[in-house]
């Protein structure tokens, strides 16, 4: 199965995202935005499927806003 | 409980505010306790000498008064001849100069004429006439018994005026006896005469106004004459003294109840010609007078201490809000600052994490790369003719695919750099504004950068 992107509203945002799940104990690859994606962020977070759920709850926890969801 | 810095200001200024007003209403108290009680000593002491004196000169008004009548020519002749047309004279010298009696006797004794009309003839046994009619002259305070107070018809005036009480049976007077003479220089007689203090409220008024108090006689226990007022306003008399003062042999001095009010008195014994203690004068201060000052001044140190917080409270307040807005301006910038550094430093660490992910990308593509060119299983010919390899064709899309995904994370690494090359550059700035808001806080606190 695909993974999952998550992406944010800033490339700051996404490093912070990538740390906060890092803490969390979520694997999170950082990728450039894939061209299907509307973000204005050049950079976004692939992460398993399975643990989607778990990593937004990690996001909300870490204050960190998510941009949306893409999969 | 976690107080803000504004309570913390305001109730430290208020609290010292209210600590100061404390010290100073206690210490204002204490000292004014000290500095009014010598002052009522004073002024009790001086009002009491004061009474002594306005007694002393009443002792010697009625010694004048009769020692003037024993020269007068017309008593002289009345006296020596024995006549009751004396009674008239007596009269118009005792009306005239307030006294209470004023008797004449004979060289022996016995009563020629008196100013009130009483019955003539009878001896008088009084010891003041007997030493008159002995040469001397007599003044002094002494106690009248009440069969020298009938035949002088001053029995009235030691009667009591408070309904239900039973009056004494003595009174006290202020009396004086002298020699009268003849051209000659014999004593043909005596004159006797003096004022019943019961009932007799021109010394106590005059001592009260003059000297600001109030002015009693105590006589067997028994307020005679005094210038204390009742609840009801009337004249404190014909009353039962309080036990404390009610038989005073020395003098007393302290705080007295008379007519359910409290006063700091002074009380001295009055003496009669053979010193012996036969009544006292009382003189008081209301402790009111006192006491009230002490509470009136504190209660002022309350209210003025009330007026110092409020006023304290309108200063402070809106210097205490301007720091506090202050201190709420430089915490957001410093806020603001802390976040772009900690975006310096994830993003220092998640470029350092992504490097690694790359280099061990970049080894199994290596990994693979190598397999690629070694993996093979056919035998080699010793002709040296070229093996043939197998999965060629998969091994180059699997490091097809491992070149897309380290291709996109030089990108990502490529993005990163120019990120942190942003940030750093905010870095700086936000370092900058620290430091402002470090000179802000030391201006705030010491008031120079």
């Amino acid at each position: 199965m695909a993974d999952v992107i998550l992406f944010f509203g800033s490339n700051a945002d996404t490093m912070i995202a990538t740390k906060a799940l890092k803490d969390g104990g979520i694997a999170a690859k950082m990728i450039p935005k894939p061209a299907h994606v509307s973000a204005t962020a050049n950079l976004a977070l692939s992460v398993d499927p399975t643990f989607e759920a778990t990593a937004i709850a990690v996001l909300g926890k870490a204050n960190v806003t998510l941009g949306g969801v893409a999969k | 409980m976690k107080l803000g810095l504004r309570t913390k200001l305001v109730g430290t200024l208020v609290g010292a505010i209210v600590i100061s007003s404390a010290i100073s209403a206690i210490a204002a108290r204490n000292t004014m306790a000290t500095d009014l009680n010598r002052l009522a000593t004073q002024q009790v002491g001086s009002g009491s000498t004061g009474f002594a004196g306005y007694w002393d000169a009443k002792r010697d008004s009625v010694k004048l008064l009769v020692t003037q009548s024993a020269i007068n020519e017309a008593v002289r002749r009345g006296t020596a001849a024995r006549s009751k047309n004396l009674e008239a004279t007596l009269t118009g010298i005792a009306r005239q100069g307030g006294l209470s009696f004023l008797t004449v006797v004979d060289v022996h004794g016995k009563v020629v004429a008196r100013a009130n009309g009483g019955p003539a003839g009878a001896k008088l046994v009084s010891p003041f006439v007997v030493r008159a009619l002995s040469g001397e002259t007599v003044s002094t305070a002494a106690t009248l018994p009440h069969d020298e107070l009938v035949p002088e018809q001053l029995e009235p005036q030691i009667e009591s005026t408070t309904a239900g009480r039973e009056g004494l049976i003595d009174g006290i007077g202020i009396v004086s006896a002298t020699p009268i003479s003849d051209a000659n220089e014999r004593t043909i007689g005596a004159v006797y005469g003096g004022i019943v203090m019961d009932h007799y409220y021109d010394v106590v008024d005059q001592a009260a106004h003059a000297l600001g108090g109030k002015a009693a006689v105590i006589f067997h226990g028994e307020l005679v004459s005094s210038s204390i007022s009742r609840p009801d306003g009337t004249r404190l008399v014909d009353d039962a003294a309080s036990p404390k003062v009610g038989d005073v042999k020395q003098t007393f001095y302290g705080v007295d109840t008379e007519g359910g009010v409290e006063y700091l008195t002074r009380v001295e014994p009055i003496l009669d010609d053979r010193n012996q203690v036969i009544a006292s004068r009382w003189f008081g201060v209301p402790l009111e007078t006192f006491t009230g000052i002490q509470q009136h001044t504190l209660v002022s140190l309350m209210v003025w201490g009330l007026v110092g917080i409020l006023i304290g409270l309108a200063i402070a307040v809106p210097v205490v809000q301007r720091i506090a807005r202050s201190l709420v301006a430089r915490s957001r910038q410093v806020r603001a600052s802390a976040q772009e550094l900690s975006v310096v430093i994830v993003g220092s660490e998640v470029s350092g994490d992504h490097v690694a992910q790359t280099r061990a990308a970049v080894e199994r593509q290596g990994e693979l790369l190598m397999q690629l060119a070694t993996d093979s299983d056919a035998p080699s010919h010793a002709d040296g003719a070229v093996a043939t390899q197998h999965g060629v064709a998969e091994k180059i899309l699997a490091a097809s695919v491992l070149n897309a995904e380290i291709l996109g994370d030089v990108i990502v690494i490529d993005t990163l750099a120019s990120e942190m090359a942003a940030r750093t550059q905010q870095a700086v700035a936000r370092v900058g504004e620290l430091n402002e808001v470090a000179a802000g806080l030391d201006m705030l606190v010491s008031g120079s950068k």
